[in-house]
């Protein structure tokens, strides 16, 4: 029997724009990054009384792994996993880029990736997914991760963007502030807005 | 809900939300503001933007007020905004049944108008919603479809969404609701579709009442029947949508809608996957491939939304692997037997909280069986459920019509493909269906007995009349005598025999057949020109006293047809017909031979027969339609070779057997097949795993290829058995317990029902045995006694009755014997010496009655190693004297084992065991000399076996052990340094094992009795060091508390022996 899903087999149905296949792949990857984090994050768990401590909210993010089978959908237009992830992918790649660069005396720093926010993630996700997360990258996602919640302007919009983070609905975050689903939505934007451009 | 905004800049953004919020506050505090006033605050290019939102919000709030908005006042307050306007009140009141572009209907202010208008939900589900809506244009009640609130922004899901609607409008087929309109929606509306409203229940409900109704018991067979009509309809609209291409993949009982009326349809094929369409009957209508998608309907072919696509409760195996690539037909077919699975048990056939464990169990583990949930299913509707839900695709129908046609038959009482009934079963029908037939044969064959007894009668007159008369009488006798003969033929053959039910008559018809024989004998006896009828006569009279009379009789035919064949072939010697006639004759007398156990005269016969049929190898023509006769004499003859223990022979006869090109009949299938299941034995037992394996693997072929063949199953199942039984010997052999467990399961399985089913044939209770003895051998190898020992009950248990109903037969003497073999080791093992004692003692005497009747090479080496395991127990227990003189005897049994036979590998195999055995004895009974000797000679055999044998992991186990025991006789005598690299030889070898081998727990004492050995012998040597390590070692793989303790303590000797650090 054939051996299946493989990540050789998803990179190719994801190539061939699979959204199911890119799917899985993401799921995969996900698992794996949260559970590194989560590991990573546990061993430098600390007490604090602020219920603002943006480390401690993050971590929460990464604890709860999977809730209910529900985990952040590549095709939903307002993840912001996903975004998170390319973000902390580039800046990465820039840094190797820069160190580089350095090495050799220029300074020229090439991006490697797209960034237009609204086309697909699968695309832009590929290379990323195509390798394991290594505990490393797991701990540059969670710093990343405090970095934007922070960047965020006011305490509503991180609720929002934790909430989002931990895979809560739509319905259900406009519940917990009690405005309406279109709110949710626009405010996500907006955050996906402010996310994108801090990193420009 | 996305209305794809131009971007703008951030601090815009920020702005408006701030806006937004403001605005949304005061509509939470019941104090809306004015749009225009929120509107003025930013700058005049950036008011649609603002607006927009304003607009969705205002409306999010003002959604208890059930009335459309008016258009027209918006567009008097924002006259600059009006396409904005235009795009909102599309997408937020959907269904507007008017041109969104059409300029002249917004300026005439006239009222939208909808089309359609939803009055109450009438279920939710997956994606959608169905609502019962009134169609205004046509008075009438439809059922509208749209999304879910929160899946109408996904554009994955829209488009799934479409697209189903677009399957389901393709498919006309009244078991599929027709769809009557399908608004495909746009950036600015809501995609929805229409479809005839069906009322009544889901099938799930159906299910449920029936169930309910017969209080968890039987349920009524009305009902059931009225179920499983349901179903056959279901399994035909698919059937149909398989044709077109369509894949449905999420069969379950609550997609399909059961009307009122008794209308089946099959719903919700938004999960549908496009295949080609089935080459086979089409009915009228586009293939799939014209079936027009979305413009992007090429991407489409394979993208669906969701992972795993499908309910967990009901999804197939491949499904549940999420390997798309392996959906298709199978799939649907898995989803009807689950349906079929639930309208036996009332329950889903996979059962979990956790989707994640429930998808894990259903990729992993095998189907559930519907009669563990209710024993009151019928074994063939569970079979056919089982066949509909096989984990191997292939295993299943292959059409949803495949599956229907089987239940359909059993509804009216027929066989189904795929279930043997019980016999009681099938003989009842078999009688229900053709007690005519049955009563019409036994007269007929009376009447045509008595006609030709006295055609007899009449034929002796003419004789005494003209020789015309006497012609034709004779010409007349021959024809009904030939119709006799065919009959005889049809009764006597394989398929007659296993038509349950059929042996009391078939007896009483060969009788019939034997007493006309025996008459026209005694009639003609001496006239000339019956001689060629005569001679046969005596063949057949012959197969049919073998068959009914006594062997001895049966000669005294074949005898005598012999002769008169031989005389008549001597007149004629170019005649074909009797030169066959004369090897079928030394083929049957070779049977009759080699039954009663004359197997010198048996291999004369056979010699006999297939040198005459060589004479037809020169004539292509003649030799093929002879091929099959001389493939089977050949096989007897290996067959022969094979129970003298004569592997060689028996190989070079199986290999000319399948040297000529290969047949695609059947007969000659069905001899191949044997041939390569013996040849695998052969190669087996010599230690040519690789060989044998392939065999195996060729057997597997031709059995499938057999069953392609459709020919009749009953034939197939001896074999079928007698293929698990070799293919699990090879793989205990490999080493690979688990697989060779689980073969060794499915094969006792299939043999359990096979014995259920076919309670008088004792040959399935034999090949039960068989597998149960495997298993037993299987358990001991990899150590677990206890299942070991319950296997050998069991084959001892049927042993003893196959034994007692026939204690001529010496197959069943020599597996009884070997199972109390086991059983004696088992016992010893599990530490009951007493039991064990006497256990071997019973072996022994047993396999002597198997020596006295049989007295060849084979079974003197299966008493042989009897009696080396009695002597094991003897020096076990501490008669070290009695052991090594019994050790003494045997090996020079063994050695002349090997001497007769010198290729021949399980003599090796026991003469080496049986050396290391006697050097053991004389090592204790301080016979130096000679215990060196011995140790040398049983790793010279040893070492000569792993070679041949290299993947047999036991042999080099067993040269280890023997190092590890010889050292140990160096070592007695203080002679440290040779005992010591001894060792060495002893662990190291174990370096050739197989990967994972070294971790079988009989190896594994081993290996620390080898660790603890150097670590001694380096201590006494003063080599702290090494001892050290080695002690480190032993430690490490040592569990067993005060052993570990002791090797602790040992340590620590060496340790505090160390030359202390500077």
């Amino acid at each position: 029997m054939a051996k299946f899903g493989s990540v050789t087999h998803w990179i190719a149905a994801l190539k061939s724009g699979d959204q199911e296949a890119a799917q899985q792949l993401w799921e995969r990857y996900w698992k794996r990054l949260v559970g590194l984090a989560a590991r990573k994050l546990s061993g430098s768990q600390r007490q604090t009384a602020d219920e603002e401590d943006i480390v401690q909210i993050a971590m929460k993010s990464f604890f709860l792994g999977a809730r209910e089978g529900r985990f952040p959908q590549l095709h939903d237009r307002h993840d912001l996993w996903a975004l998170l992830v390319r973000i902390t992918a580039n800046k990465a790649v820039d840094q190797r880029i820069h160190d580089q660069a350095q090495k050799r005396g220029g300074n020229r720093v090439i991006k490697s990736m797209d960034r237009a926010v609204d086309s697909q993630w699968s695309e832009q996700l590929e290379p990323i997914l195509g390798h394991e997360p290594t505990p490393e990258f797991a701990a540059q996602v969670t710093e990343q991760y405090c970095q934007l919640l922070a960047a965020l302007p006011d305490a509503a919009l991180r609720k929002i963007a934790v909430w989002k983070m931990e895979r809560y609905t739509h319905d259900e975050i406009a519940e917990k502030l009690g405005c309406v689903r279109r709110t949710v939505q626009r405010r996500l934007r907006l955050i996906q807005q402010i996310w994108t451009e801090l990193e420009t | 809900m996305d209305f794809d905004q131009p971007a703008l800049p951030l601090e815009v953004v920020m702005q408006i939300e701030k806006i937004c919020s403001e605005f949304e506050s005061a509509w939470q505090a019941d104090a809306p503001l004015k749009l225009e006033d929120s509107l003025r605050q930013v700058a005049e290019h950036h008011q649609p933007a603002l607006l927009l939102e304003l607009l969705l919000l205002e409306f999010d709030y003002q959604q208890a007020s059930p009335a459309v908005p008016d258009i027209g006042d918006y567009y008097d307050r924002f006259p600059e905004h009006k396409e904005m306007i235009t795009r909102v009140w599309s997408k937020l009141f959907g269904f507007i049944e008017s041109n969104e572009n059409d300029e002249s209907a917004v300026s005439n202010r006239k009222a939208i108008q909808a089309k359609y208008v939803k009055r109450t939900l009438h279920r939710k589900g997956g994606i959608g919603r169905i609502w019962i809506a009134d169609d205004r244009n046509l008075n009438r009640k439809v059922a509208l479809k749209d999304l879910q609130p929160q899946h109408t922004e996904d554009p994955a899901v829209r488009e799934r969404f479409v697209r189903e609607a677009q399957i389901t409008g393709k498919l006309e087929h009244p078991g599929i609701v027709p769809v009557y309109q399908l608004r495909q929606g746009s950036e600015f509306s809501e995609p929805f579709y229409t479809m005839r409203l069906v009322e009544g229940k889901t099938l799930r409900e159906v299910i449920a009442g029936c169930h309910e109704k017969a209080n968890n018991e039987r349920l009524k067979r009305r009902d059931q029947v009225s179920l499983l009509n349901t179903l056959m309809t279901v399994c035909q609209t698919i059937a149909y949508a398989h044709s077109q291409g369509v894949i449905h993949r999420d069969l379950k009982p609550d997609n399909i809608v059961v009307g009122d009326y008794g209308e089946v349809f099959v719903l919700d094929w938004g999960m549908a996957k496009l295949v080609d369409p089935v080459v086979g009957p089409t009915p009228a209508g586009t293939p799939i491939g014209q079936l027009a998608l979305s413009e992007k309907s090429n991407r489409l072919e394979d993208t669906l939304l969701g992972t795993r696509v499908g309910t967990p409760a009901y999804m197939a195996p491949e499904q549940a692997a999420g390997a798309t690539d392996q959906i298709g037909i199978g799939t649907d077919v898995y989803g009807l037997g689950a349906i079929l699975f639930e309208i036996l048990t009332a329950q889903p056939p996979h059962q979990g909280s956790e989707t994640d464990e429930l998808l894990k169990q259903i990729e992993k583990e095998p189907t559930p069986a519907a009669r563990c949930l209710n024993a009151n299913v019928s074994p063939a509707l569970e079979a056919i459920c089982c066949k509909a839900m096989a984990r191997d695709q292939s295993q299943r129908y292959a059409t949803a019509v495949d599956l229907k046609n089987d239940i359909e038959s059993w509804i009216a009482d027929e066989p189904v493909a795929c279930y043997a009934d019980p016999w009681s079963v099938r003989f009842n029908r078999w009688r229900r269906r053709h007690r005519n037939l049955i009563n019409a044969a036994a007269v007929l064959l009376f009447l045509a007995t008595v006609g030709l007894t006295i055609g007899n009668r009449l034929l002796n007159r003419a004789h005494q009349r003209t020789q015309q008369q006497k012609e034709s009488a004779e010409k007349d006798f021959r024809q009904a005598r030939s119709v006799i003969e065919g009959l005889s033929q049809k009764i006597n053959s394989k398929e007659a025999q296993q038509l349950v039910g059929f042996k009391p008559l078939q007896r009483q018809l060969t009788q019939h057949l034997l007493d006309f024989y025996r008459y026209f004998l005694e009639q003609h006896r001496d006239k000339p020109a019956f001689r060629a009828d005569i001679a046969d006569v005596h063949y057949q009279l012959g197969l049919l006293a073998s068959s009914l009379e006594s062997l001895d009789s049966a000669r005294v035919h074949f005898d005598d047809a012999l002769a008169l064949f031989e005389r008549l072939s001597e007149n004629e010697p170019e005649s074909a017909p009797y030169k066959r006639k004369l090897s079928e004759c030394y083929n049957s007398l070779g049977n009759l031979c080699q039954e009663s156990g004359d197997h010198a005269t048996a291999e004369i016969n056979y010699l006999q027969a297939s040198q005459i049929l060589e004479t037809f190898e020169s004539d292509q023509a003649l030799y093929g339609s002879n091929q099959q006769l001389q493939m089977t004499v050949l096989n007897n003859l290996a067959t022969l070779y094979m129970s003298r223990g004569d592997s060689r022979q028996a190989i070079t006869c199986f290999q000319r057997i399948l040297a000529p090109p290969q047949q695609d009949e059947p007969a000659i299938l069905m001899i191949n097949l044997a041939a390569r299941l013996n040849l695998a034995v052969l190669y087996r037992t010599s230690g040519n795993l690789q060989p044998a394996n392939d065999s195996l693997i060729k057997a597997k072929q031709i059995l499938d290829n057999l069953r392609k063949k459709k020919i009749n199953p009953e034939l197939l199942h001896e074999q079928q058995l007698n293929w698990y039984i070799n293919q699990a010997n090879v793989e205990r052999t490999f080493g690979r317990f688990k697989t060779a467990q689980e073969t060794s399961a499915s094969g006792i399985q299939t043999a359990e029902a096979l014995v259920q089913s076919h309670p008088g044939e004792l040959k399935y209770q034999v090949l039960l045995a068989q597998l149960e003895l495997n298993a037993t051998a299987i358990w001991i190898q990899g150590g677990n006694f206890v299942q070991a020992r319950s296997s050998a009950q069991k084959a001892l248990l049927l042993l003893n009755a196959l034994r007692d109903s026939d204690p001529e037969n010496l197959r069943y003497q020599i597996d009884l014997a070997r199972t109390l073999h086991n059983l004696a080791r088992i016992e010893r093992e599990l530490q009951n010496l007493e039991t064990a004692r006497g256990t071997i003692q019973r072996a022994i005497k047993e396999k002597q009655r198997v020596v006295e009747r049989s007295p060849g090479d084979k079974n003197q080496n299966l008493l042989l190693s009897s009696r080396i395991l009695h002597a094991n127990f003897i020096r076990d227990d501490g008669g070290y004297a009695k052991a090594l003189q019994e050790y003494r005897e045997l090996h020079t049994m063994a050695r002349n084992l090997v001497e007769r036979n010198q290729e021949e590998f399980p003599y090796q195999v026991t003469l080496a065991a049986i050396t290391h055995s006697l050097a053991q004895m004389e090592k204790k009974n301080q016979i130096w000399d000679q215990a060196a000797e011995h140790y040398q000679e049983a790793l010279q055999l040893q070492t000569h076996l792993a070679t041949r044998s290299p993947k047999q992991s036991k042999l080099i186990v067993d040269i280890s052990i023997t190092q590890y025991n010889f050292g140990n006789l160096y070592q007695v005598q203080s002679d440290l340094e040779p005992a010591l690299a001894l060792y060495h030889d002893a662990h190291n070898t174990l370096y050739r094992l197989p990967e994972g081998h070294d971790k079988l727990e009989s190896v594994q004492r081993h290996v620390i009795n080898c660790h603890w050995a150097i670590a001694e012998t380096s201590h006494a040597l003063k080599r702290f060091v090494d001892a050290l390590k080695h002690w480190d070692q032993a430690i490490e793989l040592a569990k067993e508390e005060k052993f570990l303790q002791f090797l602790k303590t040992e340590r620590q000797k060496t340790v505090s022996s160390l030359p202390k650090q500077r």
